[in-house]
């Protein structure tokens, strides 16, 4: 039990906070009808800049969260700390299933698409390949999600496609 | 009385501003900064900006297209990385060259096709392509760097025309520069591809093969960085699977201060080759003056949100002002747009 460390925890409460606010708050939705459509979002009564303007606040603050737990983990931080990071997280938020245009996609889905990076990037030298061979698989399976995410959103509105036809022809047999 | 006006406020546009600015910065360091006139510092100055200079103009295009590429940093470091090898292999270097180009339009092609078959959005897949990009030529090349390049290559990179404070790589620059000027604002395919940025549908279903326009657009990108990925490492004498990281954002943030719409469908080559060398300028003369490192990043970025504001600002007070033309003049429809 004592293996958990403080800033996990920590993490793991903050995740817990946005998920539920994200889920089960009016706000919280509007961000992904606006996400989905952002005319008919407007259209719907959502206040849409003021949500924009929340989600860009709320992401600063937990960056600067973030920075203060970085100092905390490592006793150490400069003016070059964290560079590179938008890239990881990026990766990791679309690696996760949030959708990249927007409206679809879970808190938690990202975080495990955090936690998926980093472990291979722990255990791709530790199965002994070499670590000249990271940046590129993380690249390549950030592509392989939003491809795989893309092919299959393809499927389903073809197959929902398919199904209104055979309804309507059914309709008319 | 008011087409008069109207012409007028539309002449002012951003490109010009920036332009303008561009001679006022040059004219300024001329008089009041010592070091900058000599010929080797004009030299210096033209040949690191070269390499932004040429990503720039198919960037351009690509940007008025609607799409971007983020990868080119990454292109230029893999294909310097990979004439590294081959030139430690032994191969000859015309033949590298070659197969530098070729690995650049194999890089364009593979963005081109994710962006238009799986119809993702060029911000994400280039995202993705940097990092597989510069993975492989870490995988490449390792931390090696490969320096011994024949010295006439070397000459070509770093040497100036003789006489003059021209970079001899500038003339190949400018043939490009050319070029693309012609085709962007003097041929059929150059305005279908404002076509394109504008409106996407509007475009295809004015017949335009929307597709085929945007994948010669990122193939043309993916060489053009790759063969300054082959300059790169002339010029620094050094081939690191690290060269020219973060290039992509030099790039693109003199593209967008020289005035090209981020949405697509608006912008000119002369404001963006504008932008490239006033970022280039400011930079060289901000050393020059002994600017430390830190705060130039902190211009540099003050610059690009000042880039992506200030064509905005620009429109809505030109269209600002055609509405208020319009209403107190005539009830004659307005032409100016711009």
């Amino acid at each position: 039990v004592w293996a958990i460390p403080y800033l996990g925890i920590l993490a793991a409460i903050v995740l817990i906070a946005v998920a539920y606010y994200l889920r089960n708050y009016r706000s919280g939705r509007e961000c992904y009808a606006l996400g989905s459509n952002p005319q008919a979002a407007a259209l719907a009564g959502v206040p849409t800049r003021k949500r924009v303007l929340g989600a860009f606040v709320l992401c600063g603050a937990l960056a600067g969260l973030a920075g203060a737990l970085y100092l905390a983990r490592f006793g150490y931080a400069d003016a070059s700390t964290g560079t590179g990071y938008e890239l990881t997280v990026v990766s990791a938020v679309v690696v996760g299933g949030v959708g990249f245009t927007g409206g679809t996609g879970s808190v938690y889905g990202a975080a495990l698409g955090a936690l998926l990076l980093t472990s291979i990037n722990s255990v791709l030298p530790a199965i002994g390949v070499s670590s000249v061979w990271v940046e590129a698989i993380d690249g390549i399976l950030l592509l392989l999600a939003i491809s795989l995410d893309r092919v299959v959103a393809l499927r389903v509105a073809g197959l929902l496609r398919r199904r209104a036809g055979e309804a309507r022809s059914a309709d008319h047999g | 009385m008011a087409e008069q006006r109207n012409r007028i406020g539309g002449a002012v546009r951003w490109d010009t501003v920036v332009g303008a600015l561009l001679v006022v910065l040059i004219a300024a360091s001329f008089s009041f900064v010592g070091d900058f006139g000599n010929a080797l510092n004009i030299s210096f100055l033209i040949g690191n900006t070269l390499p932004i200079a040429a990503i720039a103009l198919p960037m351009t295009m690509l940007v008025a297209s609607g799409e971007i590429d983020l990868s080119v940093g990454s292109t230029v470091g893999l294909s310097g990385s990979v004439m590294g090898v081959l030139w430690n292999d032994g191969m000859n270097v015309n033949m590298i060259i070659l197969i530098c180009a070729a690995l650049g339009i194999v890089c364009g092609l593979v963005n081109a096709l994710l962006v238009t078959r799986l119809g993702l959005p060029s911000l994400a897949v280039t995202i993705g392509t940097m990092a597989a990009y510069r993975g492989i030529a870490q995988i490449v090349l390792g931390s090696n760097s490969v320096t011994d390049f024949p010295q006439n290559y070397l000459n070509f990179g770093s040497g100036r025309i003789a006489g003059t404070f021209i970079p001899d790589a500038a003339i190949p620059w400018l043939v490009l520069a050319v070029l693309a000027v012609v085709v962007l604002h003097a041929t059929g395919f150059g305005r279908s591809v404002f076509a394109v940025g504008a409106s996407q549908e509007a475009a295809w279903f004015a017949g335009l093969r929307v597709k085929r326009i945007k994948l010669s657009l990122f193939v043309a990108t993916g060489l053009i960085s790759s063969l300054t990925g082959v300059f790169w490492v002339l010029h620094y004498a050094s081939a690191t699977y690290t060269n020219a990281t973060g290039l992509e954002l030099s790039v693109v943030a003199a593209v967008l201060l020289g005035g090209v719409d981020f949405d697509g469908g608006r912008g000119t080559l002369g404001g963006a080759i504008a932008g490239v060398f006033l970022l280039g300028t400011l930079q060289n003369v901000m050393s020059l003056v002994n600017v430390s490192a830190q705060s130039q990043t902190v211009v540099t970025g003050i610059l690009l949100v000042v880039s992506v504001l200030g064509p905005r600002a620009a429109k809505q007070l030109a269209l600002a002002r055609a509405r208020r033309t319009n209403r107190s003049m005539t009830p004659t429809p307005s032409s100016s747009f711009l």
